[in-house]
């Protein structure tokens, strides 16, 4: 197994008992990018190849003078171009923040930064977070690295196919209704979406705020709980980031499955779903029942109508965010425009991409006169719902299960001229961040084509301890044979 | 729920230029969409629902000045003597 494929907590302990340097390990990751990247598309910027090797060397001295190094020192790591790198472009992957620069750091990667965290790149998005297949990127199309026509899911899909190619050891990526968990699962690797609040929102470009939470995609789910230790806890500047105290993660990897009940959902329809994924996902309930879980029905009624309230509440949200893009202070603006009304429209015309307009336009009507109380007003009420019946049903399961996604990555292309289609490819998880809840996606097996497929645990507000271990327990007790990559 | 969105409208409200090809096809995701979403006008709410989430803690902290590290000068490629300088307002 080459250094680039293996988790990062197993690398550590390698470096520890002196059987790799943290150079080499950083060589590799490097070595595979020059390798891949022109197939693959994960990266908008990727480092200089000298700053890389030099954060690694340093780690490497602090390990030779017997000092303590954190877990996460000077591995390769990327970052969605949403977040605020200080000095560097953030770009959003859209026309409007192509010559960006951000003046100040966001709180996820200051953290990172105290661990020493060895930033590899930037990694390719959905222009603004808005999409599931990050085809909606102004620069460039990211492949999946199991089948080069397929997309990588979205909108962190650069940074779940640089995890999965090998390309960084982990990534940050941000989920507004299903932005780590689908492209986790399209890619087979780690995704986890932390209950609204844990991790700071502040330097991040906002999309949806009371939805967007930024979060972990790693090899596995020791490595996810590192990182989102690393990122979780409250910060003065977010004040939406939570109060309450940030779990032990790590303790929970060592518990059993045995004895927790574990809830699936009745009203979801899984005949719509790709046969392959309901096969995995028999599978899985069935690897579950022999480790001692206990399966219980549970009701969320309102639950058929999550991607319709989301496609109300996140555009709304969106069209005032986006706001900020006219032109005036920062971002593209038209050399064409002659006075200041032309300054907003042409340079938002010219500024925003396809998708991102279309949801603006979704929220501005909205949220217009007339149509307030039927769509916003109704939509949050409807979330209210969603969000009840989840809590409910967290009385009487530990977690809950289901598919990641419909249906394993689609092909290049397939749902671009189609949005309502590839909305409703975010249909599982996208009730997870209207109800504010933590989910997490693991690799849960293949499809006859070689793709993979996720299960989704999702638990009760504040609950990640618990499905953190029933994550763990699941990767541990079943047996994946992962087809080799496309590259 | 909806009738004939005038799209071209709600462009204009959100500060958007459509090209006339745009508008066509805008209109056509736009009916697309809202038919789907229209759907959570069948959804009953029973009661007294409240809009807000209840599970949200509200976090308040006091009015202070303080000096930020962040000038516009660090972000902002429009900066003319500390203004932002726009193409003139009056015709």
């Amino acid at each position: 197994m080459k250094l680039y494929q293996k988790p990062i907590h197993t690398l550590h302990q390698q470096r520890l008992a002196k059987e790799v340097t943290t150079e080499e390990i950083a060589q590799s990751v490097l070595q595979r990018i020059t390798e891949t990247e022109q197939r693959l598309g994960s990266y908008l910027a990727v480092e200089q190849s000298e700053a890389v090797m030099e954060r690694a060397k340093a780690v490497d001295q602090q390990l030779q003078k017997g000092e303590e190094v954190n877990p996460l020192a000077g591995m390769p790591i990327a970052v969605k171009d949403i977040f605020n790198i200080k000095g560097q472009a953030t770009t959003c992957a859209s026309e409007m923040l192509k010559n960006f620069i951000a003046p100040y750091e966001s709180t996820v990667t200051q953290k990172l930064l105290a661990q020493g965290y060895n930033l590899v790149g930037k990694t390719n998005m959905d222009e603004f977070a808005m999409g599931s297949s990050t085809e909606h990127s102004a620069f460039q199309v990211t492949k999946n690295p199991w089948d080069l026509e397929r997309v990588p899911g979205g909108s962190s899909g650069g940074s779940a196919s640089a995890v999965a190619a090998g390309q960084a050891l982990a990534a940050l990526g941000t989920d507004t209704g299903g932005s780590i968990r689908q492209p986790a699962s399209f890619c087979g690797i780690v995704g986890v979406k932390p209950t609204y609040g844990r991790v700071s929102r502040w330097g991040i470009v906002a999309y949806a705020s009371s939805l967007d939470q930024a979060g972990p995609m790693t090899r596995d789910v020791e490595d996810a709980a590192l990182m989102l230790e690393a990122i979780m806890g409250h910060d003065k500047n977010d004040s939406t980031s939570l109060t309450a105290t940030p779990p032990d993660l790590m303790a929970s990897l060592r518990q059993e499955v045995k004895g927790m009940k574990i809830g699936v959902i009745q009203d979801l329809d899984l005949s719509a779903c790709d046969s392959e994924v309901q096969r995995v996902f028999a599978e899985n309930l069935e690897t579950l029942k022999q480790g001692g879980a206990e399966i219980c029905p549970v009701s969320l009624p309102n639950l058929q109508h999550a991607v319709a309230t989301y496609y109300v509440l996140a555009p709304s949200e969106a069209s005032s965010n986006l706001g900020r893009y006219d032109g005036i202070r920062y971002g593209y603006r038209s050399p064409e425009a002659k006075n200041l009304g032309e300054v907003y429209q042409l340079s938002r015309e010219a500024g925003l991409g396809r998708e991102v307009k279309l949801r603006i336009l979704l929220g501005t009507f909205a949220l217009s006169a007339g149509y307030y109380d039927a769509y916003y007003l109704k939509a949050q009420q409807v979330q209210n719902l969603i969000r009840a019946q989840f809590q409910k049903a967290f009385t009487q399961v530990d977690a809950i299960v289901s598919p990641v996604t419909p249906t394993p990555a689609f092909k290049l292309n397939a749902h671009l001229a189609d949005p309502l289609q590839m909305y409703l490819s975010d249909a599982f998880t996208i009730p997870g961040n209207l109800a504010g809840i933590p989910g997490i996606s693991v690799p849960a097996g293949f499809t006859q084509e070689g793709l993979p497929v996720g299960l989704q645990i999702l638990g009760g507000l504040l609950q990640e301890e618990k499905i953190f271990r029933l994550a763990h327990w699941f990767e541990q007790n079943q047996t994946l044979s992962p087809p080799p990559l496309a590259l | 729920m909806t009738d004939k969105i005038d799209v071209k409208k709600v462009a204009r409200l959100a500060r958007l230029n459509l090209t006339p090809e745009e508008e066509k096809d805008y209109t056509e995701k736009f009916q697309q969409v809202l038919g789907y979403v229209d759907q959570i006008a069948e959804v009953v709410i029973e009661g007294e629902l409240s809009t807000k989430d209840e599970s949200l803690q509200q976090l308040y902290r006091p009015d202070q000045a303080i000096d930020s590290s962040v000038h516009p000068k660090d972000f902002s490629p429009y900066l003319e003597n500390q203004f932002f300088k726009v193409p003139p307002i009056i015709e």
